[in-house]
């Protein structure tokens, strides 16, 4: 049957949706696809070879690299420290600012203000405040609890302690996004569940281990995973406090494909690092849905 | 102002279901047309069918002598008040008024005129400066009217417009669509679940079940000669008993039992049941015809059974009475008589009161007393 | 009685908590108003917190040795018209999956959230050739227009309008609207919620976006913010009291936002929440029962 009323709406929907399916594709499908296939070749910026398909040699050759294994290794010390770490502190900020509370509002903006900081901000900030020397404030903060038994050290030149200072910049910066997220999931669960379980005789610990967490699975099982994706992009805060050094101790991932595409001008290797580092981030991406997927079967 | 047509009119939804079976309506210039059902019977569909807001699988829609079916909604004049009212919340109430005027090109003045004549009309000219969310029901519930009004369109659609207020002002607006429709001598397409309602409004009502059309008649006659057994027990309060009854053809005649009472079958109904000797019928009788106490002789039927409950309406009650068969007949009662619950009864029917179904739960024979109410 | 306490003992913890938390914040704005000398030396004193004097010379030199105004009109216009244009695709193309009936509707709202996946940085290398190649290096709209786009945004757009009372837009639809003006003067008006928070998201992004203006531009003239900073904290000679004084002034605007519209901040982050986390996207939602594709 001839829908003149149909045809109209259709016409009307991609008329609506075109811009925005143009930008998108233009701008972050083809650009994907791009990666992908430059992978595949040998392509040098500046470089006299043919451009050549060499199918996985790239990848061989990223995943052999040193230094970008160490970038790798970086991510995942981060992801791992961070995200655990992170996750707790907002969940306890949150549990703070749960309840009947005066000035909830003040001092939830307190927590969240450095979330609408720019990165590049926080990092000069904290470089600041990671200053070598005694008179450097972290130094001092340390030398202060420890009783005067720190040595002052210059953290962000030290490999052992480089990536650490980037780490609590970043939680510094980040665990306020969380709190509000969790805070937002413990005022979503329903406060005669609270009731019923004091009903039933169970005490504060028993509460909070049988109904605030399965409450809060869903935006633990999200933070956690974003904040993990995020360990995975890092970039802003150690271009601007370290360059990746010393010695590549800082190096990540984002970082490496920076240097390769950008200063190395190694097209093809930068691509393939970018296609390890989407699979990376998809795999994250999935055992999100997976995980919070699975809350549906349970429950 | 103009007739709506509706010729095979029909909608499958993409899963399968059928919303509505292929139907055919006409309400006149003019015409007050109730659709009547409960809830999921397709009444709702039809009338966004007739809107434009579904596309039909089959059929036709015509107003005023024009194809519409195609037409997108703001192409087929049509005006719709929603069960939720549907006020545009970010505007005010004189230009949720002017909103059907403003995006048909006419001008401020021509406007701004018809909105206060409408706002005059439903008494609502204090109200034109607030949001919609500054409003009672009720008043919402007109400003929508409003809305509808505006624009004299060539047929009204009311989705269900009373539901959302209380009992009281139910009766009010209800007294006031009726004589909107007599001042503007539109035609209505309204839709409801309430029979009251349907009863009251309606020149014309059109009974849905299942999305099949099961009878379009006035009122009185929806009510006197019910065309199945789905029309019996959804209109009238409660509806029509329906009893399970075999039928013999006896030495004089059919012979009938119901309830595990004999029915004495009346003299105009012989042949047609005598047509039907040895089938399942359904014997209906209203609620409001059957009487309590010893039965006289001109009782055609005499279920026995216990009082299982008694609703009290003050002017007189409802006896729900268990007959011995387990069957649960309803009967209205004056209110003086004093039944007990748990109290053994004899109810009786008159013959002229006796309606018979056939097997498919067509109305094979109505009773006597609607020989004279019209087909 | 032991109510009363706890309350004291909770306000107290929280109290220092804040006040630890907010300490780089206030060294910060206080290192930005004493003399650039005294910066390092008095920083982890109470001076750092408490100065002997104030003063605003550490903004004026930063006036003197950048051109400051510069970077703050570029970043404002960078993360202004990305905001703008963003709503002006992503709302309808929001509003076109949620609610109209087409035939490739599904197939494009896969097509949406399977790019939701994808972050930034996994584009950004190609994006940068493709940029060149267009020879859009050291410009604006390297900055702005692939950046209109964003399939977050669509999502969020796109359950904002599925959770519209669909009957308002039928109403409209009645009342003579077709399918453009149904969306321009009553699902959009209505959908300001939805568009505050994608606005607050897109300006936040834009406004602290370093990776990519670090690719694109090379010199002053269109270089935003953050770069700016980055540059700025390394030009010699050192000078903390001006670094930091850079630092307010590049913060101010967002905070300023985020204090005069602070509930749509925090309704971005908690909207970007548990919702996302499920893939009710993808899940068809029928209204009434009524499926809502033909």
């Amino acid at each position: 049957m001839p829908a003149t009323a149909e045809r109209t709406e259709a016409r009307a929907a991609w008329l609506l949706s075109a811009p925005a399916l143009l930008g998108l594709a233009l701008f972050l499908a083809l650009p994907f696809a791009l990666a992908v296939a430059l992978s595949f070749t040998n392509l040098q910026l500046g470089s006299p070879l043919p451009l050549e398909l060499v199918g996985l040699e790239q990848y061989a050759r990223v995943l052999a690299d040193a230094r970008f294994r160490q970038a790798l290794g970086n991510n995942l010390v981060f992801a791992a420290v961070v995200v655990p770490v992170q996750t707790a502190c907002a969940l306890g900020l949150a549990l703070l600012l749960h309840g009947r509370l005066r000035g909830r509002a003040l001092y939830r903006a307190a927590f969240f203000l450095p979330v609408v900081f720019p990165l590049a901000l926080v990092a000069v900030l904290w470089v600041l405040l990671y200053a070598p020397g005694p008179g450097g404030p972290v130094n001092r903060a340390l030398a202060l609890l420890t009783l005067g038994h720190w040595t002052p050290r210059d953290f962000l030149h030290d490999p052992a302690w480089a990536l650490p200072a980037i780490m609590v910049t970043s939680i510094w910066q980040g665990v306020g996004f969380q709190m509000v997220i969790l805070l937002a999931g413990l005022q979503g669960i329903p406060r005669h569940l609270y009731e019923a379980a004091a009903l039933d005789g169970a005490g504060r610990w028993a509460r909070f281990r049988h109904v605030t967490l399965p409450g809060l699975r869903n935006p633990l099982v999200f933070t956690a995973l974003v904040t993990t994706i995020l360990a995975f992009r890092l970039f802003d805060q150690v271009r601007i406090m370290t360059r990746g050094g010393p010695a590549g101790a800082t190096a990540t991932v984002v970082h490496e494909i920076f240097e390769a595409a950008y200063v190395r001008a190694q097209a093809a290797r930068a691509s393939a690092m970018t296609v390890v580092f989407f699979l990376i981030v998809l795999a994250v991406t999935l055992l999100q849905r997976r995980l919070a997927a699975h809350r549906r079967w349970a429950g | 102002m103009a007739e709506l047509r509706l010729v095979g009119l029909a909608k499958r939804f993409p899963d399968g279901t059928e919303a509505l079976a292929p139907l055919d309506l006409e309400v006149p210039d003019g015409g007050f047309c109730v659709l009547l059902g409960p809830s999921g019977c397709g009444k709702t569909t039809l009338l966004r069918l007739v809107a434009g807001l579904e596309t039909p699988t089959a059929g036709e829609v015509w107003i005023g002598g024009r194809r519409v079916d195609s037409l997108p909604p703001q192409a087929r004049d049509v005006a719709m008040v929603f069960q939720d009212y549907a006020l545009y919340p970010h505007m005010r109430v004189h230009d949720n008024l002017a909103f059907p005027l403003r995006m048909r090109g006419v001008p401020r003045a021509e406007r701004e005129r018809r909105v206060r004549e409408v706002a005059r009309l439903l008494g609502i000219e204090p109200l034109l400066g607030r949001l919609p969310r500054e409003l009672s029901g009720g008043q919402r519930q007109r400003v929508a009217m409003g809305r509808a009004l505006v624009r004299e369109p060539a047929v009204f659609l009311m989705d269900e417009p009373l539901s959302n207020l209380d009992a009281r002002l139910r009766v009010e607006v209800r007294a006031e669509i009726a004589a909107l429709h007599r001042r503007t001598g539109g035609t209505f397409l309204y839709v409801t679940h309430d029979q009251v309602e349907a009863m009251t409004l309606g020149e014309r009502v059109a009974v849905l079940e299942r999305g099949r059309l099961q009878q379009l008649a006035d009122p009185d006659t929806l009510y006197a000669r019910p065309a199945t057994v789905f029309v019996a027990g959804f209109v009238g309060s409660p509806g029509m008993n329906l009893v399970p009854a075999r039928v013999r053809a006896g030495a004089a005649g059919p012979e009938a039992e119901a309830a595990g009472a004999p029915v004495r079958v009346p003299e105009g109904q012989r042949a047609v049941l005598a047509a039907h000797a040895g089938a399942a019928l359904t014997l209906g009788v209203r609620p409001e015809a059957l009487r309590a106490g010893q039965p006289p002789a001109e009782a055609a039927w005499c279920p026995r059974g216990r009082c299982e409950a008694v609703e009290r309406l003050g002017h007189e009650q409802v006896v729900w009475v268990r007959t011995g068969a387990d069957v649960r007949l309803a009967a209205r009662l004056p209110a003086r008589e004093r039944i007990g619950a748990g109290a053994p009864l004899v109810l009786w029917a008159p013959a002229s009161a006796l309606y018979w179904f056939g097997p498919d739960g067509r109305l094979l024979a109505p009773a006597a007393d609607a020989a004279g109410a019209p087909r | 009685m032991r109510g009363r306490m706890g309350a004291l003992a909770r306000h107290a913890l929280l109290l220092a908590l804040a006040a630890l938390y907010l300490y780089p914040v206030a060294l910060m704005v206080v290192g930005s108003l004493k003399p650039d000398a005294l910066v390092l030396p008095e920083l982890a004193t109470w001076r750092g917190l408490f100065p002997r004097e104030v003063s605003l010379q550490n903004y004026r030199d930063v006036f003197e040795r950048v051109d400051f105004l510069r970077f703050l009109g570029n970043s404002a216009w960078i993360a202004g018209a990305t905001v703008v244009l963003g709503l002006a695709v992503n709302a309808p193309a929001g509003y076109a999956l949620a609610r109209l009936r087409w035939r490739a509707r599904r197939r494009v709202l896969a097509f949406a959230l399977a790019l939701l996946v994808i972050p930034f940085e996994a584009v950004a290398v190609p994006l940068f050739f493709q940029v060149s190649w267009l020879g859009w290096r050291d410009t604006y709209t390297a900055q702005i227009v692939p950046f209109a786009a964003n399939a977050f945004s669509i999502y969020l757009l796109y359950s904002f309008f599925l959770d519209l009372p669909r009957s308002l837009e039928e109403a409209a639809r009645v009342d003579g609207a077709g399918p453009l003006r149904t969306f321009l003067l009553v699902a959009l008006p209505n959908a300001r919620p939805a568009l505050a928070t994608c606005a607050v998201l897109t300006f936040l992004t834009q406004w602290g976006s370093f990776l990519w203006p670090l690719m694109v531009t090379s010199g002053e003239r269109v270089r935003p913010l953050p770069v700016a900073l980055a540059a700025f904290h390394t030009l010699p000679p050192l000078a903390w009291g001006d670094i930091l004084a850079f630092a307010v002034m590049m913060v101010a605007p967002v905070v300023a936002l985020f204090v005069l519209f602070q509930r749509w901040f925090v309704v971005g982050a908690a909207y970007t929440g548990p919702r996302s986390g499920q893939s009710r996207g993808a899940a068809q939602r029928p209204q009434e029962g009524r499926p809502d594709d033909v």
